[in-house]
């Protein structure tokens, strides 16, 4: 209930925000390995909810997996978030929760608030944060704290974060005496993960790549630095063959063990990923002046592509952005954005190196009523 | 038992990577106090009459931003909200807010109201948004309004969707930066649209279309 109320008033309140949309179902096979165990293989089905904006960050998952054997376990989770801007930097408060259930066995939750303080640059972010929560094993309930500091790097569509994660908290032992005395033993562990984990695409190809290693001063979780690789290609844009394959280190937030895994899914998406259509090639124009299109494109976002030829900074505002100024990308001979925007007419004009807001020359122009003229894009 | 807890988590962990990475660019300006001031009881009235109010906030913004003096965000915002009452009546019953942003847009390019409820009426329950969007182009762009808007209706007549306006409006758009007529380039363009429609019309030798509408009878 707590939670469609703070998501009610974070979406009242960002009406006119740009929402970025992730939609996905995944349904395939795994092979799962753990070091004390046989090998086991299962079907897998998963789906992703996720929206953003520049304030708000909604994800909603939740997976369901039949191993060999017959058994059955499902998980949800669940995580909110509000961000307030204030200049370069964001504060960001929110929460998440996880339920794990299987088919004979109690559910294992977790529920855990944090806050974040992000600086942010035109392609690159950095934040700090803390959080803490409780977490809900085997009939015993105790707290956790977590600590995180990152920073990330993005060109394009290729993206490069580091971050550092502490954790404490407690392992639950359950021990059954001969006359079925049952007792629960904690131990408080307290470690650090440090991960390095990329992201690249290009056309029909997404590739994720993370490396990790954990240190522990307090419990046995120490581990030997692990990786773990997913690749899809997106055979049409709504429909991509996806598989992983890599090392999960044990999550005592969330009960889980130490698994090496391989996977292969058929993945579908609500958005559209994969290369972006080519509607229309960008005009020419001369230098002083910018041309643009805007294409719909990858994960129900529009490619905005502006030519400015000799300008050494563009940028662009509009009904999209909320009139605020968005400094694009410079790729090559182009400067971009991706934006999402609503089907229908849109109003932009750009900036090249801090002169004067005008409409692109390749654009139809309409009067705005307010004594000067923006640039009129369609959007399907 | 914790072999299948790894394998959800997985999956779901897998597929949420990666969130932040989306989130968008850019931040709305806030309304200054004075601003926000002259254009509240125009956003009663438009509240009042169920139109969505942010168009006029995204317009006082616009205002603002571009330091336009405040009786003209003032003079913008209400002349704005008077197309969008006209919009709303003429796109009823449930224009969205596309709609009725395209159709404002459409008004200023001096597309009338009987256009507006011919639209509503040939394009039925169907978005209007990206048909309202490039007839204002075609408008702007130097085809006379009473053709443009006659041969957009048409168009919806015979089941055009927005691909289908979409790839008529670059056509049209690239015609005219090359330096052909507006007008001229729609009648050209249209005879390659009409015959891919589901109830394609006939494309006559001297460069106008042949409507297969049937009349209704008067």
């Amino acid at each position: 209930m707590s939670f469609a109320v703070f998501a009610g008033l974070a979406c009242a309140e960002t009406a006119n925000a740009q929402w970025a949309r992730q939609t996905t179902f995944d349904v395939g096979a795994m092979r799962l390995t753990r070091d004390d165990f046989a090998d086991t293989g299962g079907i897998t089905a998963a789906a992703l909810w996720g929206r953003w904006s520049d304030r708000v960050s909604l994800i909603g998952s939740g997976a369901v997996t039949r191993i060999a054997d017959g058994r059955a376990t499902g998980v949800g989770l669940g995580s909110a978030s509000y961000s307030v801007p204030i200049r370069h930097a964001r504060i960001e408060a929110g929460g998440t929760g996880t339920i794990l259930g299987t088919s004979n066995q109690g559910p294992t939750s977790s529920w855990l608030g944090f806050a974040r303080v992000h600086w942010l640059g035109n392609r690159w972010g950095t934040w700090i944060g803390a959080g803490g929560g409780d977490v809900h094993v085997s009939a015993t309930t105790f707290g956790a704290g977590t600590g995180e500091l990152g920073t990330w790097l993005r060109r394009g569509d290729q993206r490069l974060t580091l971050n550092a994660t502490t954790v404490r908290t407690s392992l639950v032992s359950t021990v059954i005496f001969s006359d079925e005395t049952v007792l629960r033993v904690r131990e408080p562990v307290q470690y650090a993960d440090v991960a390095l984990s990329g992201h690249g695409a290009w056309r029909r190809f997404e590739v994720d790549a993370a490396a990790i290693t954990r240190h522990a001063w307090k419990g046995e979780l120490a581990s030997t630095p692990t990786g773990a690789l997913s690749v899809a290609w997106w055979a049409t844009p709504y429909v991509a063959v996806a598989g992983a394959l890599g090392r999960q280190l044990s999550d005592p937030l969330r009960g889980t063990a130490r698994t090496r895994y391989a996977t292969v899914v058929l993945r579908f998406s609500a958005e559209r990923h994969g290369p972006a259509p080519v509607v229309r090639p960008l005009p020419a124009v001369p230098a002083g002046e910018a041309s643009l299109i805007a294409v719909p494109g990858g994960g129900g976002r529009t490619l905005v592509q502006v030519r400015a030829p000799g300008a050494a900074r563009v940028d662009l505002m509009g009904d999209v952005t909320g009139w605020a100024p968005l400094a694009l990308e410079r790729r090559g001979d182009l400067w971009e954005v991706r934006l999402t925007m609503a089907s229908g007419s849109h109003h932009v004009v750009v900036r090249l190196d801090g002169g004067a807001w005008v409409a692109p020359a390749n654009l139809a122009r309409i009067d705005d009523e307010l004594g000067g003229r923006v640039g009129l894009i369609v959007i399907p | 038992m914790r072999v299948a807890r790894c394998a959800v988590l997985l999956a779901a962990t897998a597929v949420v990577a990666w969130p932040g990475q989306g989130k968008a660019q850019g931040t709305s300006v806030p309304l200054d106090s004075a601003t926000a001031a002259v254009i509240a009881p125009i956003i009663d009235q438009a509240r009042a009459a169920r139109l969505p109010v942010d168009l006029l906030y995204v317009k006082a913004r616009e205002g603002q931003v571009r330091r336009v003096p405040l009786t003209a965000i003032e003079s913008a915002v209400r002349a704005l909200a008077q197309r969008l009452y006209a919009a709303n009546e003429a796109l009823a019953p449930n224009p969205s807010e596309q709609e009725l942003r395209a159709a404002a847009d459409a008004m200023k390019a001096g597309v009338p109201v009987e256009t507006l409820r011919a639209m509503r009426k040939a394009g039925k329950d169907g978005s209007l948004a990206v048909p309202l969007g490039v007839l204002t182009e075609l408008v702007v762009s130097g085809v006379p309004v009473e053709k443009a808007s006659m041969q957009v209706v048409d168009l919806l007549n015979h089941g055009a969707v927005p691909k289908n306006f979409i790839a008529l409006n670059e056509r049209v758009q690239q015609d005219v930066l090359a330096g052909r007529r507006p007008e001229e380039s729609l009648d050209l363009r249209l005879k390659g649209i009409f015959p891919t429609l589901p109830q394609p019309a006939q494309a006559t030798g001297d460069g106008f279309i042949q409507s297969t509408t049937p009349k209704r009878p008067r």
